[in-house]
């Protein structure tokens, strides 16, 4: 278990440098000019943009370019972007943001999904089971955009609840309502998978028979079936925890959150190799250790899982 | 622990190969026709497939003819769905819309699943060497920025249809579907019927298909039927990055991405995410009830 | 080549800066913290990343930088005549060389006084190239620009040779050649001073602004917090806003904003184009539009490439279109009857005669053309909704009205520009374009001179291009005006471009604050008057 783990993380370390030259080189690939966009459509001087040019070595081939950044970041300098912020001074204004709306979102969804998915996949064609269907149809009726406006509008704007937007009230003031929309936003995809597991579970014959030597259901429910049915369960949390940044874009631009989503967005229609390779690498690394995590509750939820 | 002892008794049981013949397919049609909802279902399938395929049979309005006059009309009689923003009957177009959303999202669905589940089969049988290479390609996969993957993939063909959308879906949503399905595989494969069969010499194949994959699938299968509604959902978000499908096309996704920023004219919205919830529930549904027909374990 | 500009988007939301002024106890001392008088929050839609306005050339930025700063002229919101800030007197014999005398008295708020140097030192930091600040090409017109900007190498020097400092007070600026418009190009505010403590380091007080404004930073400020002013009581100008405390807050979202403004925390906001049909009733009675079109959105024409080369394809095509129906897809816009701003001096309507609706006419020049062959292609930014909407709506009116065949080029807006810039583009563009300083010069430059910034159609006529050099040498400015709307006459013969519309924002304001609305300045916020 203990090798398995070592080894799994020390295969990290190349896997990560290849991501960060895959990225940059997708990044560069990019079409548009990022000197020339920086101010939208203004034109800035030709000398200008020959300078800016050159202090960006983006006349440089790509591999040059690549080895520039690389150096910097072992120095630890992230550089700045091409409209002139600190790098590392905005990812450590940003990330506490983005790490507390998807974190409570992600809480969230995961109360709403187990819970309802549970009793679906228990009793199934049961009220649970009809609500989460409603529920997800729903939440799949409508887009992200919508709902978060609405939510918006009516809750903080009509109802006064909680903050239009802006991230002024701290946790949980200012997260709550964000955090909500997309945490049911998100929760149908992990409810219909518990359901569907807990159901194949259930009707698993080592159920039946406990059923027909009496076992109280709940016992037999929390006992037995959640136990064997928590693997695709776990791991769709896992996918789930790695999707956070993707859900932050959009909340954070309508809420109003100076978060890593937005600087990634518009990273990447800036062409910010630096940034996006920055932020890839960490999403990376963060997606591995949780699939690791992921990987060893296997073995401890069950035992028949055994690591190599 | 007791579920070990509980699942060996299962395992006499589950030796028998399932799914396999005509007389079983016959009776679990038999099964799916008495149930009203696979009915219904399948009948809203059979209807929006039609309405991509003719959408010439639900109406005999051209989409193509508009007049800005008439802008953001609301539905009425003559029109049932209004008019949209750029004054065309919305009816028609929102039948048109079916074609292009159906085929992205209907085949990102088909072929994503079949290679999440193929992929997820091998990595979690086959651990070691084959579980390494195809994790590690997803974790990969998963980490790559989407908007940048798909735009510089985008870039590279020269001209852009339903399929090039549905490859590029597919190609950077697998790793999703096959973690999923290597978690159940993981769990089934060391299941004593498998062990049985093994040691009765059955060859890996063999097992792959009779044991583990029907026993493995209904978690991947459950997540997939939700892909529906997202592949539209992409279609129309990549149509905004400059890389999806472009006017003149008519399709759900970019009626409502439009939709969406014109809020205040709500049958803009309405029509075309009614049509494809129907669609997404239709799938659902169909997917649930077919699977418990097929079901072994779920025979009283 | 390039002068700084500003440009306005055609016909779409998203990319106008959308200014949002919000009012956080507007006075009356509910909320407004310790000090009592008028304090505002003035919400932008762009993050800025520092405050400098001669590394600047951003709209959000230069709105707060106006509040820091103070521009040398400022064209009169109500008469449209320029009146001078900074600056005493500008004056010239010639129109090239231009003595500019500059009021005693000014200071920096770190107690340096503003004089002629500190203009001297500023441009000259400005326009040396290596140091790509943004409004370099603010200087592209004064002699000895090139050697600071050669084409290729190194830089010959680093100041200009057309900046002389005279006394504390004056300094000449010598042109390339006769500019009368020039006094007037001095309300930009990226000529503005800087001090001479920033000038040996501009990077150490990105975030630390030191101006000469009616305001002064409140505190710290980083990049992506709002931005708070106060009250600068040393200010030497006459017209300081009533507003003692200003904050900017940034909305990357301008629906987010227009909640903020319902639910009572914000109470200015320009209508976003999604809220078209809506904001009537959501803010009734609180709602008004701009009295002032500062731009143009126009279709730009590939004039080098059949069919367009044929001056009546591009007539036919403009009389195709039903202006009043498109206009109705954006807030406040009203169909362009001509090729300038409805708030520029000497600006004059329908001085284009094929802006109109006469789709008999537009056939029968077509079919004397020759027909249109092959397919029309239009251009839009396809990561901007309303611009596709406008895109279909277009090629529809086309399609429809004279059997053209249409392909529809969606590409990301950071995409289209750089295509344009290279004269790449095959078809026709949506573009829209707004005065850096308010006059017929500045459109007729930057869209139809053969050196236009914005000339992306590379339309080229070398009569347009002698008319310009004789305007802009006519030191009288009456004349100077008449000599410019022959120019403007003459483009209309030739429809080398296709004016769409002119824009107004709609705006909500709460009671007791109104903001500055007048004929000839974009709606101004920080220059708000309070009911109280």
């Amino acid at each position: 278990m203990l090798r398995f783990a070592l080894r799994r993380l020390l295969i990290m370390i190349p896997i990560a440098v290849i991501v960060t030259f895959l990225v940059y080189a997708m990044v560069f690939a990019l079409p548009g000019d990022p000197i020339r966009a920086l101010s939208g459509q203004k034109p800035l001087a030709e000398s200008v943009i020959a300078a800016k040019r050159a202090y960006y070595h983006l006349n440089d081939p790509l591999f040059v370019q690549y080895l520039h950044f690389m150096g910097n970041l072992l120095k630890g300098d992230l550089g700045q972007t091409f409209d002139g912020q600190d790098i590392g001074e905005q990812l450590a204004l940003r990330w506490p943001v983005t790490l507390q709306l998807g974190l409570t979102a992600l809480a969230i969804q995961l109360v709403l999904g187990l819970v309802s998915g549970v009793y679906a996949g228990w009793r199934r064609d049961g009220l649970v089971d009809r609500a989460l269907l409603g529920a997800t149809l729903g939440v799949l009726a409508v887009p992200g955009l919508v709902a978060m406006f609405f939510a918006q509008s009516f809750f903080a704007v009509e109802l006064s609840w909680f903050p239009v937007s802006g991230a002024t009230d701290g946790w949980p003031g200012s997260y709550l309502l964000p955090a909500t929309v997309l945490g049911v936003l998100g929760f149908a995809g992990l409810a219909r998978v518990t359901r569907t597991s807990i159901a194949e579970v259930a009707s698993a014959d080592f159920v039946r028979t406990a059923r027909a030597k009496g076992l109280a259901p709940n016992r037999i429910l929390w006992g037995h079936v959640l136990r064997n049915a928590m693997l695709p369960v776990i791991t769709y949390i896992g996918l789930d925890l790695a999707g956070i940044l993707g859900g932050a874009i959009i909340t954070e631009g309508i809420y109003n959150l100076n978060g890593i989503g937005q600087f990634m967005f518009r990273s990447i229609a800036m062409k910010e190799g630096g940034v996006v390779v920055t932020l890839s690498t960490v999403l990376l690394l963060g997606y591995m250790l949780v699939n690791l995590v992921v990987d060893l509750l296997y073995g401890l939820l069950d035992p028949r899982v055994r690591h190599v | 622990m007791s579920d070990t002892a509980l699942a060996t008794a299962a395992t006499a049981a589950e030796l028998e190969p399932v799914g396999e013949d005509s007389p079983r397919g016959a009776a679990v049609l038999r099964e799916l026709l008495r149930k009203p909802r696979f009915v219904l279902s399948a009948l809203a399938i059979l209807v929006i497939a039609l309405m991509a395929a003719f959408p010439r049979l639900f109406t005999a309005t051209d989409p193509t003819v508009c007049d800005l006059k008439l802008s953001k009309g609301a539905p009425s009689a003559a029109h049932w769905f209004g008019y949209d923003i750029q004054g065309c009957d919305y009816y028609a177009n929102v039948i048109y819309g079916a074609r292009p959303s159906v085929l992205v999202s209907v085949s990102v669905c088909v072929v994503g699943f079949a290679v999440a589940c193929v992929l997820g089969m091998l990595a979690g049988y086959f651990p070691g060497f084959v579980d390494s290479l195809v994790s590690r390609t997803a974790d990969v996969l998963f980490a790559l920025p989407g908007l940048v993957a798909m735009i510089v993939i985008l870039q590279a063909f020269s001209s852009r249809s339903v399929w090039t959308i549905a490859f590029v879906i597919v190609l950077l949503g697998w790793p999703a579907g096959m973690r999923l399905m290597r978690s159940t595989v993981l769990s089934v494969r060391t299941r004593e019927y498998v062990l049985a069969s093994r040691a009765l010499g059955a060859g890996a194949q063999h097992i792959l298909r009779v044991h583990i994959l029907p026993n493995s699938v209904a978690p991947l299968l459950a997540m997939t039927t939700l892909t529906v509604g997202a592949a539209v959902g992409t279609e129309a978000a990549l149509t905004f990055l400059g890389i999806g499908l472009q006017p003149p096309t008519i399709s759900w996704g970019l009626q409502i991405a439009i939709a969406a920023s014109y809020r205040d004219d709500v049958h803009l919205f309405l029509f075309p995410a009614l049509l494809l919830t129907i669609t997404v529930m239709a799938f659902m549904i169909t997917g649930d009830t077919v699977r418990d027909a097929l079901d072994p374990k779920l025979k009283r | 080549m390039a002068r700084t500009r500003r440009i306005v988007k055609a016909a779409t939301g998203t990319a106008l800066a959308v200014l949002l002024a919000g009012c956080s106890g507007a006075g009356s001392g509910d909320g407004a913290g310790k000090d009592d008088g008028h304090s505002m929050a003035i919400a932008t839609a762009a993050e800025v990343p520092y405050l400098n306005p001669s590394n600047d050339n951003g709209t959000t930025g230069i709105q707060i930088e106006s509040a820091l700063w103070a521009p040398l002229t400022r064209v009169d919101a109500k008469t449209g005549k320029l009146v001078n800030v900074v600056a005493d007197s500008v004056t010239s014999k010639d129109a090239k060389t231009w003595t500019i005398k500059i009021k005693p008295g000014w200071k920096f708020t770190n107690g340096e006084k503003l004089t002629a140097k500190s203009f001297v030192d500023t441009w000259n930091y400005t326009a040396y190239a290596p140091h790509a600040f943004a409004n370099n090409g603010a200087f592209q017109r004064v002699e000895g620009y090139e050697d600071l900007n050669p084409a290729k190498g190194k830089p010959k020097a680093t100041t200009l040779s057309g900046l002389k400092v005279v006394d504390d007070l004056t300094f000449t600026v010598t042109l390339k050649g006769a500019f009368s418009p020039y006094p007037t190009t001095l309300s930009y505010l990226g000529v503005a001073a800087l001090s001479a403590e920033t000038l040996k380091d501009p990077d150490q007080f990105k975030h630390k602004p030191i101006g000469y404004g009616a305001y002064k930073l409140d505190g710290g400020w980083k990049a992506g917090q709002p931005v708070r002013l106060m009250r600068n009581k040393d200010y030497a100008g006459k017209d300081a806003p009533q507003a003692d405390h200003i904050t900017f807050r940034f909305f990357s979202n301008p629906e987010t904003a227009y909640n903020e403004f319902l639910a009572g925390n914000v109470d200015y906001v320009a209508v976003p184009s999604s809220k078209i049909d809506s904001y009537k009733t959501d803010a009734p009675g609180k709602w008004s539009q701009a009295k002032a079109a500062a731009g143009i959105n126009y279709l730009n024409l590939p004039v080098t490439l059949k069919p367009y080369t044929d001056t009546r394809v591009r007539r036919a095509l403009s009389l195709a279109l039903d202006r009043d129906s498109l206009a109705k897809l954006k807030p406040g816009n009203f169909p362009a009857t001509s090729f300038t701003a409805p708030s520029v001096d000497g600006h004059r309507e329908n001085t284009c005669s094929d802006c109109r609706l006469d789709v008999a006419r537009a056939k029968k020049l077509l079919r004397e053309a020759g027909g249109f062959p092959g397919k029309l292609r239009l251009f839009f930014a396809s990561d901007n909704p309303g611009e596709q909407v406008y895109a279909e709506a277009l090629g529809n009116m086309w399609r429809q009205k004279l059997g053209l065949k249409i392909q529809y080029v969606g590409k990301p807006g950071a995409e289209i520009g750089p295509l344009a810039n290279a004269g790449k583009l095959d078809g026709i563009r949506i573009m829209g374009w707004g005065h850096d300083y308010p006059a017929l010069e500045d459109y007729l430059t930057p869209m139809f001179a053969s050196y236009g910034d914005v000339n992306t159609g590379r339309y080229r006529d070398a009569k347009v291009d002698r008319m310009l050099g004789e305007a802009n040498a006519q030191v009288d400015q009456a004349q100077a005006t008449r000599d410019y709307q022959a120019i403007e006459d003459r483009i209309a013969e030739q429809m080398p471009v296709l004016p769409l519309s002119h824009s107004r924002d709609v705006y909500l304001h709460a009671e007791g604050v109104e903001p500055l609305n007048a004929p000839f300045a974009n709606v101004d916020p920080v220059r708000s008057t309070f009911a109280d």
